[in-house]
């Protein structure tokens, strides 16, 4: 009894000490293994030389004590930026394709854009499941698609395709680290769920809205407004894009 | 060792409350002076006012937003009567639902619900709705409520290491509702003031209350929607009672002619909403209302037909029948009343009149989107009467 409330007090002086901001705990060495999921789903695909970017979304909510979540408008806009930045230095220096950045997009392009977006996060979040669940395996080498509808803007945007990036970060404030000692002693062991980030990626085809390529990128301990934590999900994400010149290795 | 575990327990959960608890932003949430001073001041506000902004853009991408621009510049200018010093700072939007709700962010935006503008009888009364939300903003309730929910997560954690289990629920669910509570009331006595220094009749107060409660009575909910975290509706009335018998000038702005040129148009479309919503109770509860019947015009009469005939409770039939008959005999050209009529024989086996009536409406309206059903409920009409 007496070792538990040592532990207990153990427990409490460490977070006190450490303060009460949420912290950032780097991890530039991710494991990506079981926590990234790609979706190739042509074997001879080609993606063009040249991809529009869609404006990059990242929204980097807090974690609170009781459960709920905050967005803090000044870590998503830190994160947008990283993102990005992270994002085209390893499209630049690591792959032989042209990335083209959206920057004058009419409201009316933006609103078709953004339910595209949102499509592609749908479809990207349930290609989680058709790839790690035996169940979907007989469909998971099925062509995804968002449809024809982004095929006017092919022209508008000069490019025969579109990268989404899409991030969502999950960060535990101190006061649901705290919780989650305290529950894990008061409970012998039990646990809370606690923060995560998520990093979607994928190349639509515009005339088609086929999704050529897409990987989902989850982690436990990557912050999504930490440069070495972006930099390594972003290297792993972009592991096994079929870029040119592996197009050109496999001709 | 007994008293040694029990100081142990006090001092870990004191800690565990000074840790959690300790991270909620601990200065003074002060109300805003004027429109000057209006924007986020603290962290937990910035975050607030972002969060406010999502749901604006979202319920404006939702589609859900009320069209009319010369009904919202009228709500507006509602708002800026109350709240002079904050022009431009407190912006109205009309939602489309037929539930009686309104709610103010944190941001400074109120929305109101089509419903519950349909309940209003004028303006005055639209005013204690926009005064009590506007206080809500004015006072940063969000921003209260919001560290309210922080700190009382802390004293539960705390209580928990304490070791009673249950406890923890029971503080974080009453001090939030009881902070709540607080708050409206709050709402509720600043808001009255505003209405007030606006001029308008206070007598009109109560009597928002008492819409709201007939519609919550309808639907058999215990509160509507807009209140269900507030006062008791009775209570409130009462305080609007004894406010308004304490003053020693009560008569003031009503506006029900202008209130009723500008919700002319939205009161049938929210009727049509309640009806397609199955909130047969509620439509009937109002149109049977004296008072109330006039303000839904020639529609009014139509809808409590409907009503009758869709909630089909002993006796509802005849109600409806009554209503249709008259108003057929008043607006022979209304197509959806011959119809509704039809509907109603044809189901009670007066197959003659039935066929009668959709002959009559497929006439009117003979490309009717439903027209192809229309023919076919008359083709059974015809069946049926050949056959009595």
């Amino acid at each position: 009894m007496h070792r538990y409330w040592l532990g207990l007090w153990m427990v409490l002086l460490l977070l006190c000490t450490f303060g009460c901001a949420t912290t950032n705990s780097s991890n530039a060495d991710l494991n990506p293994a079981g926590c990234n999921t790609s979706l190739r789903t042509q074997a001879d695909v080609t993606v063009p030389a040249k991809i529009s970017i869609l404006p990059i979304k990242v929204e980097i909510r807090e974690y609170n004590a009781g459960g709920t979540t905050e967005e803090v408008p000044e870590w998503s806009k830190e994160g947008k930026e990283i993102v990005k930045k992270c994002v085209l230095n390893h499209c630049q220096s690591n792959l032989e394709v042209e990335i083209v950045s959206l920057t004058d997009l009419s409201e009316e392009n933006k609103a078709v854009l953004d339910q595209y977006r949102a499509l592609y996060e749908t479809v990207a979040a349930n290609q989680l499941y058709i790839k790690r669940f035996p169940a979907w395996n007989h469909i998971s080498d099925r062509v995804m698609t968002l449809g024809e509808g982004m095929a006017p803007l092919k022209k508008q945007l000069g490019t025969d395709a579109i990268l989404f990036v899409s991030g969502y970060d999950l960060q535990s404030s101190t006061g649901r680290k705290a919780a989650f000692a305290l529950y894990a002693v008061l409970t012998g062991g039990g646990s809370l769920p606690m923060g995560h980030s998520v990093l979607h990626t994928g190349v639509v085809e515009l005339d088609s809205g086929d999704i050529i390529w897409s990987h989902t990128n989850i982690s436990t301990s990557a912050n999504l407004n930490n440069d070495e934590d972006v930099n390594a999900m972003v290297r792993s994400s972009f592991t096994d894009f079929p870029s040119a010149a592996e197009n050109n290795r496999q001709q | 060792m007994h008293g040694r575990r029990i100081i142990f327990r006090a001092m870990a959960a004191g800690l565990a409350a000074a840790m959690v608890f300790g991270c909620a932003a601990t200065g003074p949430i002060r109300p805003f002076q004027d429109g000057e001073s209006v924007k986020p001041e603290t962290e937990g506000e910035i975050r607030l006012w972002h969060a406010a902004q999502r749901i604006e853009s979202r319920l404006k991408k939702s589609g859900q937003i009320y069209g009319d621009p010369k009904l919202r510049a009228y709500l507006q200018g509602v708002v800026d009567r109350l709240y002079p010093e904050y022009q431009g700072k407190i912006k109205v939007e009309i939602l489309k639902a037929p539930v009686l709700n309104a709610f103010a962010l944190p941001n400074g935006a109120v929305y109101v619900n089509t419903g519950l503008i349909a309940a209003m009888e004028n303006e005055a009364q639209m005013a204690t709705v926009l005064a009590h939300e506007g206080i809500h903003f004015v006072n940063k309730h969000s921003a209260l409520q919001r560290r309210n929910y922080h700190s009382t997560v802390g004293v539960s954690w705390a209580v928990a290491l304490l070791g009673i289990p249950f406890l923890p629920d029971l503080i974080s669910a009453s001090s939030i509702f009881g902070y709540s509570q607080e708050l409206e009331n709050e709402a509720d006595k600043l808001g009255y003031a505003r209405l007030r220094a606006a001029g308008y009749d206070v007598r009109q107060a109560p009597k928002t209350f008492q819409h709201l409660a007939m519609e919550a009575k309808a639907n058999k909910v215990p509160e509507p929607f807009f209140f269900s975290t507030h006062p008791k509706l009775e209570k409130r009335i009462e305080h609007f009672e004894a406010l308004i018998a304490a003053e020693d000038r009560a008569a003031g702005r009503i506006q029900s002619e202008t209130y009723q040129d500008h919700v002319a148009n939205l009161r049938p479309e929210v009727l049509k909403g309640k009806i397609t919503a199955g909130k047969y109770n509620a439509v009937i509860t109002v149109l049977t209302h004296e008072d109330l019947l006039p303000l839904y015009g020639e529609y009014g009469s139509f809808y409590l037909a409907e009503a009758y005939r869709l909630r089909d409770q002993e006796g509802d039939l005849v109600h409806a029948v009554k209503a249709y008959e008259a108003l057929a005999s008043q607006q022979p050209d209304f197509a959806p009343v011959h119809k509704s009529l039809g509907m109603v024989y044809l189901k009670t086996h007066r197959h003659k009149k039935a066929a009668d009536r959709f002959e009559h409406y497929l006439e009117l309206e003979p490309n009717a989107k439903d027209s192809a059903f229309i023919r076919q409920y008359l083709k059974q009409a015809r069946i049926g009467a050949r056959l009595q």
